[in-house]
């Protein structure tokens, strides 16, 4: 699985709590990793496609289809990566110790956010070739 | 010069000008575009193609690989219409 590349942290806590809270993150590199494996697994059929609308077209384009025989082995990383961090922000608020991301109502709020962020791109990524023959 | 004559000049060049006419309008070309394997595919060949000046219709088949073009040949050259897919992610070539 891929290694996330730690976010840029804000520069400003409310407590104690919700800095270490930051400090300690499986969660945030399972969304990350999540992500990326979502981009990757998007990137050999959807990419030139909104490359092509936007208007950036070019012959490295050419490289983005090779990545489509990998396209299920980066679903299935990014499912895993969301069942874990699922996993992690949603089990119950007394199972956490204090400072872990899932204790602190606003922290994990917006864990929740970036979690089902990921969760729709992936599940765009996934179904996009069922709807995709309404477009031909 | 004859009225005849006169007559049968002025037919002849509306006669070329009519076939000047019929050969700048739309031709069809069957291009082979095997790189286009998934379902987004023809989706992403046929935006590129539309986007070529000239190009009037497009229509992109996964099952056989393949884009028919229909485009206007004082605007559009096949390279252009090759060049366009190839720019999109998928080199194309004339299908015979």
């Amino acid at each position: 699985m891929a290694v996330a590349e730690p976010l840029n942290q804000p520069a400003t806590f409310a407590t104690d709590e919700e800095r270490d809270a930051t400090k300690r993150k499986p969660e945030r590199a399972a969304l990350a990793a999540g992500g990326l494996a979502a981009l990757l697994a998007g990137a050999c059929c959807l990419g030139p496609l909104i490359l092509v609308s936007i208007g950036m077209s070019g012959a490295g384009l050419a490289y983005l289809p090779r990545l489509e025989p990998y396209r299920p082995l980066f679903l299935a990383v990014g499912a895993l990566a969301l069942a874990f961090a699922w996993q992690r922000i949603y089990r119950p608020a007394a199972e956490c110790k204090p400072g872990e991301v899932c204790a602190i109502p606003r922290v994990r709020r917006g864990y929740k956010i970036g979690f089902w962020s990921v969760a729709a791109l992936l599940l765009v990524v996934f179904v996009h070739p069922y709807f995709a023959p309404l477009f031909y | 010069m004859s009225l005849k004559t006169f007559r049968h000049t002025l037919v002849a060049a509306a006669l070329a000008l009519a076939s000047t006419a019929a050969l700048a309008e739309l031709k069809t070309v069957t291009l082979s575009v095997p790189g286009m394997d998934c379902a987004a595919c023809p989706i992403t060949v046929k935006k590129a193609l539309s986007r070529v000046p000239g190009v009037s219709e497009v229509a992109a088949s996964l099952e056989k690989k393949e884009a028919v073009v229909t485009y206007d040949d004082s605007k559009a050259t096949l390279d252009a219409l090759t060049k366009a897919t190839a720019n999109a992610g998928y080199p194309s070539s004339v299908r015979q």
